[in-house]
């Protein structure tokens, strides 16, 4: 988990999906124990209220949840909510940024086709 | 206890100048505060007013409940932080410790002495001894320890590397999260520590221009970059804080209200959007005259 000072996105959805992008990695366990408040506070320098705003937002979406006693958790089916949710923002999103790069560089959607069935590199990173 | 500093047409005149013209602000309780301003913007004047240093000339000032000029009730529950501190010239760091000890209520002799250590520095030594910088990490470790219910501090890392600054901002947060209270920090580095902050207030000649959350003015205003030819005729229907030229394309940051229209179109055009710092902002709302900057200057 990381947070980009010169991205556009609010430093509490930074947080969020930092935290998501751990469960994906599995750094983070679904059931098992995830970062604190006071954690990424402290990690990242941000003010506690940011911290929290992030843990919210995945609290809210039931991807967190707080065990008494025992601070935050990941929930039982946590990998597929973040999976379902990532898909739908990789058309809106990703896919747009990459239609536009597109443009830019004059690649008609038949050859970005072509480029898509020809890509090799089966990499997860990549 | 609702507002830890509440200001109303705060005025302060020295001579002809005037520092402070109708200030007016509300500050709540635990929060972590940035201060941010031009030199002689009254940044300062307005930390020494709720430290109770300066009566102001006219307006309404209460800093935890009361009017801070000379009222020892409330001023035991400030402390001011800036590099004119003043010692008697003889004093060794163990005695300033002992002074905080009687003059602020909620002082952690402890932790004074922890940071002592952390920093290298002893209680023997005399505080006119110290190097700038050393002066600069021992008013802080004071400023830490004093566990004031309004912590003030005017360009607390002046002088620190940044290695040094980067160990204060994490100290100073950790604290904060344990010992929760106001902070009000004044910097002109303040894209170092933005992200600790929870809201930022920007004072110009006198006056409060913006109090808003970090979150808010980290996404209000947004930069485009782009052909002229499209840039210029969207323009015209927003609120732009500041454009450059460049070759053949506009560099422009405009208040942040695209809509999914206006996102579209411009990616449509090949213009690039991107995050402004908060400093920019900054700087284009406090720029005097043209702001064209030294270009201009030069013409």
């Amino acid at each position: 988990m990381r947070i980009e000072q010169d991205s556009i996105k609010p430093i509490y959805v930074q947080i969020a999906e930092g935290i998501e992008d751990d469960i994906l990695k599995g750094v983070l366990e679904e059931d098992e124990q995830a970062y604190s408040q006071y954690q990424i506070s402290k990690q990242f320098n941000v003010n506690p209220a940011t911290a929290a705003k992030g843990i919210n937002v995945l609290v809210a979406e039931g991807i967190l949840y707080k065990k008494r006693g025992l601070g935050m958790h990941v929930a039982q089916n946590a990998r597929v909510k973040i999976e379902g949710k990532r898909k739908k923002n990789f058309f809106s999103g990703m896919l747009k940024e990459l239609m536009s790069e597109a443009r830019k560089l004059n690649i008609n959607k038949e050859e970005l086709k072509k480029m898509i069935d020809d890509f090799k590199g089966g990499d997860e990173n990549e | 206890m609702s507002d830890v500093i509440y200001c109303e047409g705060l005025k302060k005149t020295y001579k002809n100048v005037e520092a402070l013209k109708d200030l007016s602000l509300s500050i709540g309780e635990n929060k972590m505060i940035g201060l941010i301003g031009r030199n002689g913007a009254g940044k300062t004047t307005f930390l020494k007013t709720c430290a109770g240093y300066i009566r102001p000339t006219s307006g309404e000032i209460s800093v935890l409940g009361g009017k801070p000029f000379d009222n020892l009730d409330v001023l035991s529950n400030i402390i001011f932080i800036d590099e004119e501190i003043q010692y008697n010239t003889s004093m060794r760091l163990g005695e300033i410790f002992r002074l905080g000890a009687i003059y602020y209520k909620n002082w952690d002799d402890a932790f004074a002495k922890k940071l002592l250590r952390y920093f290298s520095l002893d209680v023997k030594q005399k505080y006119k001894k110290l190097s700038r910088g050393m002066k600069t990490q021992f008013n802080m470790i004071v400023g830490l320890s004093s566990r004031a219910p309004l912590t003030l501090m005017d360009e607390p890392t002046l002088g620190l590397d940044v290695a040094v600054r980067k160990e204060f901002y994490q100290i100073i947060l950790k604290d904060y999260m344990e010992n929760p209270r106001t902070f009000i920090l004044s910097s002109h580095l303040m894209s170092e520590l933005e992200n600790m902050l929870e809201e930022m207030i920007l004072i110009h000649e006198g006056k409060v221009v913006f109090q808003k959350s970090i979150e808010e003015l980290q996404s209000y205003a947004v930069l485009l970059n782009g052909k002229q030819e499209v840039l210029k005729p969207f323009l015209e229907n927003k609120k732009v804080l500041n454009t450059e030229t460049f070759g053949n394309s506009i560099i422009a940051g405009i208040v942040n209200d695209l809509s999914e229209k206006d996102t579209l179109f411009l990616e449509n055009n090949n213009v690039d959007i991107s995050k402004v710092k908060i400093e920019d902002i900054y700087i284009w709302l406090t720029k005097n005259g043209k702001g064209g900057g030294f270009d201009e200057f030069e013409g």
